[in-house]
């Protein structure tokens, strides 16, 4: 689990542009969206390609993706029970 | 003075010319399906295409032995009409200048060459040239004897903003007659690019409905014949209508959605109301943007609710009917509207189209002969130097870090040199922004066409489109600079930044607008670089910024 966060924030970092963060500053539980980390609507689109991509998870509806996305937490324990790949 | 409408011509998935468009308008026939003409593999969204293929327009077109984009295609047989049915003379067509919306330009013929190149055959190198929008209005021009071309890339906005620009040539009385308008054909890239934002719907679209879930992809062109009314009754013109204002405002809030109560589209009513000295309960009909995304339309209905107020015109949205014709969707319901005033003798219609970066743009037609407000604007004119930067100056101070990671680095070099600009007059904020460029993001354009060849019709990613459109420089300063005022981009195939400066000096003597921030952008990847390099061009990726104001 540890390491599949650390992989996914990684990815967050890599893929959003976050340039000048390290996995370290995100916090596993802090909101990513909003309050928290501050991603926007684009961002969530870019997330939902990361869950597609690698871990072979489509989400059927917008409720879905947003809880699933809502924490670093929240999209690692959403991967360990729906990924296919 | 006056503006008179003298010649329309329409594309669009309802039909070929003015007859079959009005008549399946007022029959309410919806012509989105499955595609057929696109060669994609997307079979789960409808599309508005238009019903016939690139060797049929040629046909229409006569210019059966070219080889042409779809969208100078459907943009000429659009334009043909137009001219025809304004009957302009012969020799007249060479003073009139072309004011063209267009955004993907040749991209379809760019999608289907693309691999040769990469593939190191460059035989078909040349037909890539109609990649860029300005090269498809020159020859829009080209073939129907029109003179210079002025080419308008703001995304959905587009055709809208090149009325205004046509607009504001005409009163300054240096031309008597302009052809404004756009044109937009369907390509791969675009329908995977608004894919990639999540806003195209499996449904035939439904604008304003409660369940709406996203737009249809459409596709067309419009042109109209816009003249100094005098000279088109001297000249016993048969007259459509009237332009009795119009106005270009920015939202200035994100880079896709628009704001929460609607302030840019506000804002460009409001102004276009003004310009005609009206009031709103005075204007009967809307033709909204109306995309049918959820966001879009709560805006837009937002934004007519509070200007509006009680007095709601009748609202209406052509995009079920049509699809969304992006860059061709300002002049085509410009025409619709037209249509409606005459059929239900409306004394006016107003017509709205946005683009991403919030780019709001409104034009109001009367019915009668409307005068336009004097408004040449005194003063002297002052300039900053022309600030430069191939890439090199620092940022980080500058653009927070979660604002600039979706910038492209040269749109990061643009925000620098717009500063110094800025911070050399004394100016926080500009009241207008203006944008000269060749390609637009090309970097990102070329990563996303190269994906498409070697991986097919996925993984687009959202934030790399956006950045790949013309308008993506211009909407980011205004954000970044809470500009939201007149936001335009100009493409153009020689200096950028000069035909830039022309469109901020002719609005600084044109409108309100006290102050322009004058940029351009040039960016060229590999793959462009060696393409102009074999025709001896040569693009340097730069900005450059300049602040111009009255007092």
């Amino acid at each position: 689990m540890e390491d599949l966060k650390l992989e996914l924030k990684r990815q967050i970092i890599e893929v959003l542009n976050l340039e000048d963060m390290q996995p370290s500053d995100i916090e596993d539980a802090a909101p990513l969206f909003g309050e928290g980390l501050g991603l926007d609507s684009i961002d969530a689109l870019e997330l939902i390609m990361i869950m597609d991509k690698h871990y072979g998870i489509k989400f059927s509806s917008k409720e879905e993706s947003k809880a699933a996305l809502a924490s670093v937490d929240a999209m690692a324990s959403y991967i360990q029970q729906h990924r296919t790949k | 003075m006056q503006i008179a409408i003298t010649g329309i011509g329409i594309v669009s998935a309802l039909g070929i010319g003015v007859e079959e468009n009005r008549k399946h308008l007022f029959a309410g026939s919806s012509a989105l399906s499955r595609p057929t003409i696109l060669p994609t593999v997307h079979r789960e969204w409808p599309v508005g295409e238009v019903p016939m293929t690139n060797a049929e327009l040629a046909e229409i077109a006569e210019v059966k032995n070219k080889i042409y984009c779809r969208n100078v295609l459907l943009g000429l047989v659009a334009l043909q009409q137009a001219l025809a049915s304004a009957a302009i003379d012969e020799a007249d067509k060479s003073e009139m200048p072309l004011i063209n919306g267009t955004t993907v330009g040749g991209m379809d013929l760019t999608e289907q060459y693309y691999s040769n190149w990469l593939n190191g055959n460059t035989d078909t190198l040349h037909l890539i040239r109609q990649h860029e929008a300005a090269e498809t209005s020159r020859l829009l021009a080209l073939e129907t004897g029109l003179g210079e071309t002025v080419t308008i890339s703001t995304a959905c906005s587009s055709a809208l903003n090149a009325l205004i620009r046509g607009v504001a040539m005409l009163r300054t009385g240096a031309v008597r007659k302009v052809v404004v308008g756009g044109t937009e054909a369907m390509t791969i890239f675009h329908l995977n690019g608004f894919a990639s934002l999540g806003i195209l719907s499996e449904h035939i679209c439904r604008p304003f409905a409660p369940d709406r879930d996203g737009i249809n992809l459409g596709e067309g062109a419009a042109y109209l014949v816009l003249e100094d009314a005098e000279c088109a009754r001297w000249r016993g013109a048969h007259i459509y209508g009237y332009i009795a204002g119009c106005a270009n405002c920015c939202d200035a809030y994100h880079q896709t959605a628009s704001s929460p109560d609607g302030d840019g589209a506000y804002a460009a009513m409001s102004a276009t109301l003004d310009m005609a000295g009206l009031i709103p309960s005075q204007v009967p009909y809307i033709n909204a943007h109306g995309t049918a995304t959820p966001n879009n339309d709560a805006s837009e209905w937002r934004a007519i609710e509070r200007f509006f107020g009680e007095q709601l015109p009748i609202v209406e949205s052509t995009k079920s009917l049509t699809g969304h014709t992006t860059s061709a969707s300002g002049s085509i319901e410009v025409v619709f509207s037209l249509f409606r005033m005459e059929q239900q003798q409306y004394d006016f219609a107003l017509s709205n189209a946005f683009g991403f970066g919030g780019n709001d743009s409104s034009v109001l037609l009367s019915r009668h002969p409307m005068d336009l407000p004097e408004n040449n604007q005194e003063g002297v004119l002052h300039t900053t130097d022309i600030y430069i930067s191939a890439g090199e100056k620092e940022y980080k101070t500058l653009i927070p870090a979660m604002q600039a990671r979706r910038m492209t680095p040269l749109i990061r070099q643009l925000l620098v040199v717009a500063h110094e600009a800025l911070s050399k007059a004394g100016i926080s904020t500009p009241e207008g922004i203006v944008v000269g460029t060749r390609l637009g993001g090309m970097l990102p354009t070329e990563q996303l066409l190269a994906q498409l060849v070697e991986i097919g019709e996925h993984d687009f990613s959202p934030a790399q489109f956006m950045n790949s459109t013309h308008n993506s420089a211009a909407g980011t300063l205004a954000r970044s600079l809470q500009c939201r005022g007149y936001n335009t981009t100009v493409v153009s195939s020689s200096d950028t930044f000069a035909e830039a400066k022309e469109d901020a000096m002719l609005m600084l003597r044109n409108s309100n607008v006290k102050s322009m921030l004058v940029c351009s952008i040039d960016e060229v990847g590999e793959t462009w670089r060696h393409l102009l390099d074999a025709e001896k061009i040569s693009v340097t990726n730069k900005v450059k910024a300049q602040l111009l104001w009255l007092d």
